[in-house]
């Protein structure tokens, strides 16, 4: 039982092991039980059949939508008190399902059943999937009923954390009940499910976001508001469903078994080392055979493309494939043609990243091109630093459309040399201020997608590239090639993205993309710091030479001042002088001195004239 | 003309196997594509080497790159010699038995159609030579947008009339080992009347790199090699001005190597082994700026 809710030891009445007794109620895993089963049931039903039902929760629940009860269990303590309630009650053992199914089918007789359900049953049996095998043909039998379940997800947060802390504490009742002898995840639930041959139709799950597990309750990981509780919560949130699920609470349908991969699974020999998604809007097809001509001529084919064709004409797909079809089959046979509806900008690449294969993703638009070693210079990078985001250094080249050449499709002519305007080192603290990374010029794990669940914001108009390179440098860390491997090129002339949008749409998004990283605790890889401390010390320099100017203009001010007071002090006094008495007296004298001294000054500077002629 | 058959040829020196077979699935595609469309009567391949072991020891290696459909016949042949690029070629062209050759560097990849497109710049009669437009790195020499005219085109990537190599005699190895071969044969065909053409839509990749600061990544041979080309090309072109002025730059030089290629020149020039001057009114030979065509851009900025 993996109900939070009170559990009672039946000890008293001779048994083994506990037996519990839970309430039915609202936000409890029986009432949305009940909710699918009166979504789902058979329409000619009568009867619920409740498979390991102790006391029988969900029983008068069952009779209220007007249906019979039927509860299977071994403990004779729940049948006894679901028969003293007026319920009809078989005893039934879930670790024998082909005698089990035997028991149902005998005190059915001839009624038609509603559903199957198994409350908190299925973590309580070592066979599980053989009891879900047994009951999927069984449901089959019955003209194809449901089967509703509710079952502990062992991948709560809160159990996530504390697995990190070393701990996995079992207790008495809830998510890691003493007695559960198999544990579900997501994933792991929906494996089982298929395997055992049934098909999800509905979910209710019970989400708690506080589960009977989060304690010690101060713990640090356990807390969403410190800096690791937020970054631990944040990479099991994003990484796949159910990160407060406390009971998966769902309905299926009998379906024919699937097979499923083994855990782990066998490795891919032929998993190429990367993926490269070009995406294309169909467009630009002057420019998408020179991007996957430049693919073709790799040093390295350790790749495959898929090229996605976002909202693209039927016909125009069909002549993208002919163009890919002309190819050398060593180079055609590693490419995809991937039609992608609707979505933004960034739709394409996350169908493409979950289409991919590769160990690595890449991505070219349609009017890239990558040098020769593209592909190697990243597959070196990869084997020197794996599980890194590899960067790569891009060249840059301006272009102009000259629709009147080449033909029907128009062509371009290129204005400008490929200029190394990208840094060849990839710089996070750089980055968080701006992009200085093209699409091209980088290649994060697929694990990045698929096991960390992180994918392009569509929510994002533009610099959604950004966001996500942000993230895949900040979760992988960085690993630069050190080599120009890349080239864009930039249509100086007409529409490209920067002009296609406004000026306050792109600052609108730097702000939003800011904004989440301001928001969230950054992970900073290996070195980054050394990097912080290089800026930091040069803002502390900074800062102190201003200081340091600051102090002189003080004293430069200190001493204009007093020189400002002593020339009011001799202007003063010269006034003064001015105004004596003595000084009017002696004017005339002072006149006839002038007049003498400009006489003389006058014959000197024509004595000097003429000298000089 | 009927419909012609197709030489393809290029000359190894040293390249990896695996490159081989990079380039000749390319251009198996791409002749592959042009008979398909009937643009071809045949077509063989023809492979030179001029490196000192043979690159490919084993021809029959190669089969897994060619298409069905490609090619009559592919031949292989180490010349036990380092002839260069245009010795190596000339050579080639010596057996050709075809209407049309087309000359790659190994070191190219090409579109699957650049055959058709290059055979289309041949739909005109004045056309002696039709070039490629090379990627990543264009080729920053101008073209005229409309008709395809250029000064010269460079042997990375050319479709050649046959009639053409026979009037011309093809390369000139005596005097151009490895570098401005292709310019001096342009300027001769131009000089024999034909035109020689840009064709923007014919593709080929051409494995160029830049540096880490952006520019090309230009190898110790083609320094010097080009250096050298750039006097004799000026004296064979009857611009003995820019030769000495060429000339005087090597002999500045602080490597090296190249003072030793300016002195080797100098020996020439003093003996009286100067290249026969053509086109003494400059009627196609254009030396703009130390290049030999009008630049849209330059790599060197």
């Amino acid at each position: 039982m993996a109900d939070d809710t009170a559990m009672v030891d039946a000890s008293d009445a001779g048994e083994e092991r506990g037996t519990y007794q839970f309430a039915y109620g609202p936000n409890t895993p029986y009432a949305h039980a009940v909710g699918l089963v009166e979504r789902h049931r058979a329409a000619a039903g009568e009867v619920v059949v409740d498979l390991g039902c102790g006391y029988g929760a969900i029983a008068e629940p069952v009779r209220d939508l007007g249906l019979s009860y039927l509860g299977v269990d071994l403990d004779p303590g729940g049948l006894k008190s679901l028969v003293e309630r007026g319920m009809e009650a078989v005893t039934g053992d879930l670790t024998r399902p082909d005698a089990l199914v035997a028991e149902i089918r005998q005190a059915l007789g001839d009624r038609p059943v509603a559903a199957l359900c198994a409350l908190d049953a299925v973590e309580h049996v070592a066979n599980a999937d053989e009891l879900l095998a047994a009951l999927s043909r069984f449901a089959l039998e019955l003209g194809g009923v449901p089967l509703v379940v509710s079952i502990p997800n062992v991948s709560h947060f809160d159990l996530a954390a504390k697995l990190l802390l070393g701990r996995w504490d079992v207790t008495p009742t809830g998510l890691l009940d003493a007695t559960h002898v198999r544990f579900f995840s997501p994933s792991g639930l929906e494996r089982a499910m298929a395997h055992a041959g049934w098909g999800e139709v509905d979910a209710d799950d019970l989400e708690l976001g506080t589960s009977d597990q989060h304690f010690p309750a101060d713990a640090v990981v356990l807390e969403r508001e410190s800096a690791l509780g937020a970054l631990l919560a944040r990479v099991r949130r994003e990484a796949a469903p159910g990160w407060i699920t406390n009971q998966f609470v769902r309905a299926y349908l009998p379906r024919r078994p699937t097979s499923v991969t083994e855990l782990p699974p066998a490795p891919d020999p032929a998993q190429p080392f990367l993926t490269v998604l070009v995406r294309t809007r169909g467009t630009r097809m002057t420019t998408l055979v020179e991007t996957l001509l430049s693919l073709a001529a790799q040093t390295c084919d350790d790749f495959e493309v898929l090229v996605l064709c976002h909202d693209v004409a039927e016909e125009r797909t069909a002549v993208i494939r002919d163009m890919v079809a002309e190819f050398h089959p060593s180079f055609s046979g590693r490419v995809r043609v991937v039609p992608v509806t609707g979505g933004g900008r960034s739709r394409p690449l996350n169908v493409g990243a979950v289409e991919a294969r590769g160990h690595y993703l890449a991505a070219l638009d349609d009017d890239d091109l990558a040098f020769a070693h593209w592909v190697e210079a990243l597959r070196d990078a990869w084997q020197a630093a794996p599980g890194h985001m590899l960067h790569i250094g891009v060249a840059r080249q301006n272009v102009v459309h000259t629709p009147e050449a080449w033909g029907p499709e128009g062509g371009y002519d290129v204005v400008s040399k490929p200029r190394a305007e990208y840094p060849l080192t990839f710089d996070l603290l750089s980055h968080l201020w701006d992009n200085w990374t093209p699409n091209n010029g980088y290649a994060v794990p697929r694990s990045f997608v698929n096991d960390l669940g992180q994918r392009y914001d569509e929510s994002l108009p533009v610099l959604e590239d950004w966001d996500f390179l942000l993230r895949a440098a900040s979760f992988c860390g960085t690993w630069s090639a050190g080599v120009i491997g890349g080239l864009v090129r930039v249509w100086v002339e007409g529409e490209n993205s920067m002009t296609a949008h406004d000026e306050e749409v792109w600052e609108q998004a730097r702000r939003t993309v800011r904004a989440k990283f301001d928001g969230a605790p950054l992970l900073m890889g290996k070195g980054t710091m050394s990097r912080a401390f290089e800026v930091l010390g040069r803002l502390a320099d900074a800062e102190h030479q201003v200081r340091v100017l600051h102090a002189e203009r003080d004293v430069l001010n200190h001493h204009l001042h007093n020189a400002g007071l002593a020339l009011a002090g001799a202007r003063a006094e010269l006034d003064q002088v001015r105004r004596s008495t003595s000084w009017r007296l002696t004017a005339p004298v002072r006149a006839v001195t002038g007049l003498v001294r400009r006489g003389r000054r006058r014959a000197t500077a024509d004595r000097e004239e003429h000298d000089d002629g | 003309m009927a419909v012609p058959t197709l030489r393809v040829q290029t000359v190894l020196y040293g390249n990896a196997e695996a490159a081989v077979g990079r380039w000749l699935s390319s251009v198996a595609t791409a002749t592959a594509l042009a008979r398909e469309q009937g643009l071809l009567s045949g077509a063989v391949v023809v492979i030179g080497d001029s490196s000192p072991e043979p690159v490919l020891p084993d021809p029959a290696a190669l089969e897994p790159f060619l298409v069905p459909g490609a090619f009559d016949d592919l031949s292989y042949m180490h010349y036990g010699a380092n002839l260069g690029s245009a010795g190596g070629h000339n050579r080639l062209f010596a057996q050709s038995a075809q209407d049309l050759v087309l000359v790659c560097n190994p070191d190219t990849y090409t579109s699957p159609r650049l055959v058709i497109e290059l055979l289309g710049g041949l739909e005109d009669p004045t056309v002696g030579v039709v070039e490629a437009r090379q990627l990543p790195l264009e080729h920053p020499k101008a073209h005229d947008p409309v008709t395809g005219d250029t000064s010269w085109a460079s042997g990375s990537c050319f479709l050649v009339r046959s009639e053409v190599l026979a009037a011309t005699g093809g390369f000139d190895p005596d005097l151009f080992f490895l570098y401005c071969d292709d310019v001096d044969f342009s300027w001769r065909v131009r000089l024999a009347g034909w035109r020689v053409v840009h064709r923007p839509a014919a593709r080929v990749f051409h494995d160029k790199r830049l540096t880490t600061e952006g520019f090309m990544d230009a190898g110790e041979p083609e320094i010097r090699y080009s250096a050298e080309a750039a006097v004799l090309l000026a004296w064979r072109w009857s611009r003995p001005d820019i030769a000495e002025r060429a000339l005087e730059a090597l002999e500045g030089s602080p490597d090296a190597r190249v003072r030793d290629v300016a002195a080797g020149l100098r020996r020439r020039a003093s003996e009286g082994r100067l290249p026969d001057a053509l086109d003494p009114e400059g009627r196609v030979a254009q030396f703009v700026d130390g290049e030999y065509a009008v630049h849209r851009f330059s790599y060197a900025d």
